[in-house]
This record gives structure tokens, sequence and C-alpha cells, in this order.
């Protein structure tokens, strides 16, 4: 009985300290009105530590759902809570503890890497003490050491988006926000880059945003599907494949039928085997196509299944 | 030898030459030991343990040596001043030895090609001039789109703003202390007589630079540092062009800037502490994301 | 030319840690970095010392390689900047040690005075060479004696090609009154 009492006296009495284990983002109902449209609408999500995908068509509001996160804008309701540290009223705390790529960004062209990189520690509030070696560690993790005397002015894009890279670490952050990292990288790199963030997400919350799932499919944890200013989906991507079950079909079309059809049907793909056209088609019902079959659905098909599920509705 | 023809081609040398051909032969003497067999296998066993060490490491988490955010937050707490200076650091190396050197080196010339009182004259009209381009230069990040990246970082938009002001008017204070100091040399009355001189001249500068600078940022709340910075280089064209024009001058008392410079020195003060005071958390993005 | 792997090629493959890849690595530059450093630090036991910590800084820092850049051009960056480092650390003797090794380098068809002769040759071009200044030292002996372009020196050292054609030309002029100096006659 007395231990008992001892712990909870001693929990109450110990500040609040961030315990990793608690890794925690919480959006309550963000919505976010611009002048001439909605973004967002009522957007609520919990996420633990792991690596988390945000994707979504063009437009969908993936970028400023990013920039409300890091406190870039504000959302015109709705709270953003990090191991219950409040955005709004404690954005000190907040910020301390993310890192952030947008998805176009720019650097001082005289800079070189390393001095880009130290600005931003400085920025950041890491003690001068240990900035030198932050900016030396987050270089080796991005792959930047060489050429680190070269200014900014002669990288090219992809060396460019590995310094936004870099720089996103440069805090240690618990948070991890980042906006089409993998945008202008070469496949090698690519590779590298996903086993990366999957390490990463192992001790704390890695939220990125990406057109191309299939690489990182097999890596993430959860995805979310932005859609016409809600969320569509979010979970495991193995159940958000669940949904598409049933509304995924092959069919064979020779070029007349195909010709006929295709304005009314919606398709995820189309090969072509000599004049004749083997395509997937999405619907939730069974097309009127002779000898078309349900398939088991892709991660393409089912983006495309969640994408267009409104439309029709 | 073609290697030789190729290095004298590039000092632009005949191939002819004979002194250099014989320079190349000479060179061509200092031949040196070749790494012993020994040596070359023992560097293999070490860079062979080197490897299996890469790959050992690479399966781990990278690691990240974990950091004292508590330290992080003293550092930035957006209460204090301290933090304000400890930010001001960082954003002088915003301003490059280039910009710095160039501009700086036009007022001097400006001050040293003019005299008495054209030089006093360059100087009042050239400094607002030299803070608006220091300020938009301070300011590159909106130009070159780094501003997002910068806005994710703990310190408040006012903090980042208030040290960018500092830095301005500091490096702008100072240049046009040194030039007022080159105009004091040569008029040593200035020096000899009242003092009263001295802050007169002083303010007589300091009093539209501050006051263009605070147009400028108040106009930046809304349309963003270029034109914040653009408006008032116009308005100080039509205060030069309204002054030398008596018809300009019945329309606006554009000499009430020469004739009452704490007023504008005020004023301008003012405008600064209000961009600091309503700066919004919140970079215009109406575009969708 | 078939069959002759590139540089590139092999990096990549020391990327995933293959040794027999690093052999030929080796194979190809060890030799090469090894001379280059010599003349850089004059001194035989060093530059042994040297090339082995910059084939370890390779091996270590292999994965952060861009296959974009020549491997050449990496390889003697890294090179460069370790004996800069070497340079400025160490007590660098100013005399020329490394004599002893001489006997390495004997032409064993040469007679004892020409031997001799050779010898004083090689100390007289050293001599000169290490009067001239460490920058003009270092781009006649990656130009001359690692053979590597002037765009290739320009991006080791950093450098405009321009520039590096500047000390070029001012290091051979400088040898050449140098050694007019020493010994009269040329040519």
């Amino acid at each position: 009985m007395q231990c008992i009492y001892v712990t909870c006296v001693m929990k109450l009495i110990t500040p609040k300290m961030d315990r990793r284990e608690k890794n925690m983002l919480v959006l309550d109902s963000i919505t976010k009105r611009f002048k001439k449209n909605t973004a967002l609408n009522m957007i609520s999500l919990s996420l633990p530590k792991g690596l988390h995908l945000l994707t979504g068509p063009n437009g969908a509001g993936k970028t400023t759902l990013l920039r409300i996160i890091a406190g870039i804008i504000a959302p015109t309701t709705g709270q953003v809570s990090l191991n219950g540290i409040s955005l709004f009223s404690d954005s000190v705390r907040f910020k301390a503890r993310i890192g952030y790529l947008p998805q176009k960004f720019g650097v001082y062209p005289e800079m070189t890497a390393q001095k880009f990189l130290r600005y931003f520690a400085d920025l950041k509030g890491i003690p001068a003490s240990v900035a030198a070696q932050k900016v030396e560690e987050v270089m080796d993790i991005a792959k930047i050491t060489s050429f680190h005397n070269k200014t900014l002015r002669d990288w090219t894009k992809g060396m460019r988006q590995k310094v936004g890279i870099a720089q996103g670490l440069l805090n240690d952050p618990e948070l991890l926000l980042m906006d089409e990292p993998l945008s202008g990288l070469d496949p090698q790199e690519r590779y590298y880059f996903c086993n990366l963030f999957s390490q990463l997400s192992s001790e704390r919350i890695v939220l990125l945003s990406t057109h191309i799932i299939e690489e990182l499919a097999a890596l993430a944890d959860s995805i979310m599907l932005l859609d016409k200013n809600k969320l569509q989906f979010k979970g495991p991507i193995p159940r958000m494949m669940d949904t598409a079950r049933g509304g995924v079909w092959l069919a064979t079309l020779s070029e007349g039928e195909w010709n006929n059809k295709k304005t009314e049907l919606i398709v995820s793909s189309l090969r072509d085997n000599n004049g004749l056209y083997e395509v997937r088609i999405i619907s939730a019902v069974r097309p009127e196509i002779t000898g078309v079959c349900s398939v088991e659905p892709t991660l393409e098909d089912t983006y495309i299944y969640l994408v267009s599920k409104d439309d029709s509705e | 030898m073609d290697k030789y023809q190729e290095i004298l081609g590039e000092i632009d040398k005949d191939e002819n030459d004979k002194e250099m051909v014989a320079v190349l032969n000479k060179l061509s003497n200092y031949t040196v030991p070749e790494p012993t067999v020994a040596m070359t296998s023992s560097l293999l066993n070490n860079l062979k343990t080197v490897l299996r060490e890469n790959d050992t490491s690479s399966n781990e988490a990278p690691f990240i040596k974990p950091i004292d955010r508590v330290a992080i937050q003293k550092t930035v707490d957006a209460g204090s001043l301290l933090s304000i200076f400890r930010l001001v650091k960082p954003q002088m190396n915003i301003l490059t030895w280039r910009f710095i050197v160039t501009t700086s080196l036009i007022i001097f010339a400006g001050i040293f090609l003019t005299s008495g009182d054209t030089s006093l004259i360059f100087l009042t009209n050239g400094a607002p001039i030299l803070g608006l381009l220091t300020l938009f230069y301070e300011h590159r990040a909106q130009l070159y789109g780094t501003n997002e990246m910068e806005a994710s970082c703990p310190y408040t938009p006012a903090q980042l703003a208030g040290a960018r002001i500092i830095v301005t008017l500091g490096y702008t204070v100072i240049v046009c202390l040194i030039a007022t100091g080159m105009i004091a040399l040569s008029f040593s009355d200035i020096l000899i007589n009242e003092k009263i001189l001295l802050w007169n001249t002083i303010l007589a500068w300091l009093a539209p630079m501050v006051f263009f600078l605070g147009i400028s940022l108040a106009v930046s709340l809304r349309l963003g540092i270029g034109y914040g910075c653009g408006s008032a280089f116009l308005i100080w064209v039509m205060q030069i062009v309204f002054e030398q024009n008596d018809f300009g001058n019945r329309f606006i008392q554009a000499g009430l800037l020469r004739e009452m410079p704490m007023v504008f020195l005020v004023i301008g003060l003012l405008l600064i502490a209000m961009h600091i005071r309503y700066l919004r958390n919140e970079i215009d993005y109406s575009q969708n994301g | 030319m078939v069959g002759i792997i590139s540089d590139e090629e092999l990096a990549r493959q020391l990327q995933q840690g293959n040794e027999i890849a690093l052999e030929t690595i080796i194979a190809r530059y060890h030799s090469k970095i090894f001379s280059y450093i010599y003349r850089m630090n004059k001194n035989y036991h060093s530059a042994n010392d040297v090339t082995q910590e910059v084939f370890i800084k390779v091996c270590r820092n292999i994965k952060g390689y861009n296959a974009e850049y020549l491997f050449k051009t990496w390889l003697y960056t890294i090179a460069s900047n370790t004996c800069k480092d070497y340079l400025k650390s160490a007590y660098v003797q100013k005399t020329i040690p490394g004599f002893a090794v001489a006997d390495n380098i004997r032409d064993y068809e040469d007679t004892p005075e020409e031997f001799l002769q050779k010898q004083d040759e090689r100390e007289a071009i050293i001599e000169v060479l290490n009067q001239l200044g460490d920058i003009h030292r270092e781009v006649i002996v990656l130009r001359f004696y690692e053979d590597l372009k002037l765009e290739e020196i320009a991006l080791i050292l950093n450098i405009p090609v321009g520039t590096v054609k500047s000390r070029l030309s001012y290091g051979l002029h400088t040898l050449k009154r140098l050694l007019k100096e020493r010994g009269g006659e040329l040519g």
C-alpha cells in the first residue's frame, strides 16, 4: 500500500516530462477556410510513433495541413497538440520539438551547406556549444558531407533536397513533418531515404506527404487519404485496401468497345495487348461488360477507388 | 612528348620553348618510391575492417544525439530581450561581405567626392536608401522562399523581425556615423564648436532613415517586404522631387522633414513598433496546398 | 575496352561493402595517392600514414559519395584536404628526409656516375619545388605527376579553372627562375 501511495505522490509532484513512450500528435477538428475556398474541413486524427503517409490528389490540402501542424499558418478552428503541448498556447515548446521540410524551399545561395545548417541550428535555438556537432551529425545522416565547401548556388535540386532533410533533423525532433521529401532524388537516394525515415520513425512521429505511395507502402505504419477537404481514410494500408475489395474489375475490350465505354468508366490502368485493351475498372457495382471479373485491388486501384467514390455519390 | 605540349599550351608557351621543356624534364627526375607489397596488403586489411564496421552500423537506426530541449526553450524564450540578441548573430550572417563592402564603399565614395554641404545632403538623402537596401537584403528569405522553413522554428516572427531590424539599424547607423565622422573631419568647426551641431547632423540623416524604414515595414505587414521597400522608395523619390519643385512644395511641405526631424524620427519608431506588434503569425498562403 | 569497369561502378559496389571492388580500387589508386602525398609531404613514413588515413576516410564516407561526380575527383579532394590537415598539424620538417629510400628507385642499369648525377638532379628539383608555395606546388604535382586535367584540379581544389592555370604558370616560371639561379643554364 505504501508503495502505491509513494508512486502516486511521485507522479503528482514530478514535473511533466516528455516521455518518448507518450509520443502522440493530436489534431482536433482542424478547419481552414481561405477567402475563396475551404481547404480543410474538420480534420481530426491522432498519430503515435511511427511512419505515417499523407496522400491525396493535388490541391487536396496536404500542404495546408502540414503547414498548420508546423505552426506556419493558423487554422480557422481546431487544436493541434504534441505530447500534450498545445501549438497555440505554447508554440515555443511545440516548435522546439518539430522538424519541417516544405515542399518548395529556397536557400541563401552564397552560403555553404554547413553555414546554412548552422544558421538554422541557431534559428532553432540550439545552444552554440552543440550546434557545430549537430550540423556535422545531420550532414552525415543525410549523406552530404562531401562537397560541403561548395556554395548552395552550385548544388543540384536533389542535393538541396538533402540539405532540407538535414535541416529538419537538427533538433532531434519528436515530430518530423515532410512535404514530398523524395522529390528531386534519384532512385538510389530515394531508397536510402525511405529506409532512413523508417528507421527514424522507431523513435519519433514521422508524417510525410507523398504522391508515390508504393515506395513507402511496405514501411508505413498508417496512411491518410485527404480528398475534398476531408480525411477519406486513415489507418493501416492493408485496411485501406480492404475498402476497395469488391470494387475492382478486370475486363478485356476490343478497340471499338473501349471507345464506346471509355467516357463512362473509371479506370485505374489500361494495357494494350495487340489491339485488345486490358482494363482495370473501378466500380462499386459490376460493370455491364461481358467477361468482366472481380480482382484483388492493388494500391493504385484502392487510391482511385477512394478518390472517385464521392464523385458518384 | 604530348604531355609536355599540352602543359606548355596551358601556360601559353610555345612547344619549342627550350627552357620550359628543360624545366619539365627536370621535374620528371623527381621519381618517388612505390609503396611496397607489404604496405598495400596491410592497407587492404585495415580497410576491410572499416568496410565491415560500416555494414553493421548501417543496419541500426541513425543515432541522433538527444538534445537539451530545456536549453532550447531558455534560449528562445519569447519574453526576454536576450533571446532577440541571440538571434541577431545569425541574422548578421545574412548580410554578406560583398553587400557590406559595396554599400559602405558607395556611401564613403559619395562623401569623398562631395564636400561640405553637398556631403551632408548626400548623406541625409543616401541614409534612407542605405536603410531600405539593407532592410530588403536582410529579408531575402521572402525572395528565395526560405521564409517557410524559418517560420517553423521556435522563434516568433516578432523576434525574428526585431532581430532583423536591429541588424539593419545597427549596420546603417554605423556606416552613417563613420560617414558623419568623415564629414566632421573636413569640417573641423563642427567638432570644435557646439556638440549640438554634431547631434543635428546625425539627426538629419537618422530621422529620415528611421522614418522610411518605418513606412517600409508598415506597408510590408500587408504586402510583403518587396512592396514595402518599393513604396518607401517611391515616397522618398517624391519627397526629393517635391522639395526641388516650388509647385510641389505648395502641395506638400516636403521641407518639413528637414525642419522637424524629431517628429519624423518618432513617427518612424512608432511605425516600426507597430510592425512588430501586428506581425501576423502567418504567411499568406491563400492557394490550395 | 570491354571488361574495364569504371571507377564509379566500383564505388557503387564499394558502397554495398564489396571487397573485390575495394581491392580493385586500391590496385588502381594506392600508388598514385601515395606518390601524390609523398610529393606534398616530402616524407616517406608520413606519406604512408597519411595515405592510409585517406583511404580509411574514403571507406568510412563511401555511402556519402554521389556517383554524379567523378570518383577520381572525390578521391583526390579527400587526399588534398587530408594532406592540408596533416601539414597544418604536424611539425613539418623543412629539410628533406627520405633519402634513405633512394635505393628503391635506383635504376640498376645506371653506372655509379649516372646514379649520382640522377641523385643530384633529383635533389635539385625537390629543393626548388619545396621553395615554391604550397598552393603552386600542389597544382604542379596534380598536373604534372598525377596527370589530372585542369578542370579536375579546379574541382578538387575548389577554385576556378583560370586560377589553376595561373598558379600552374606562375609555379613553372618560378621553377625555371630558381633552377637557373641554382645551376646556370637550362635547355
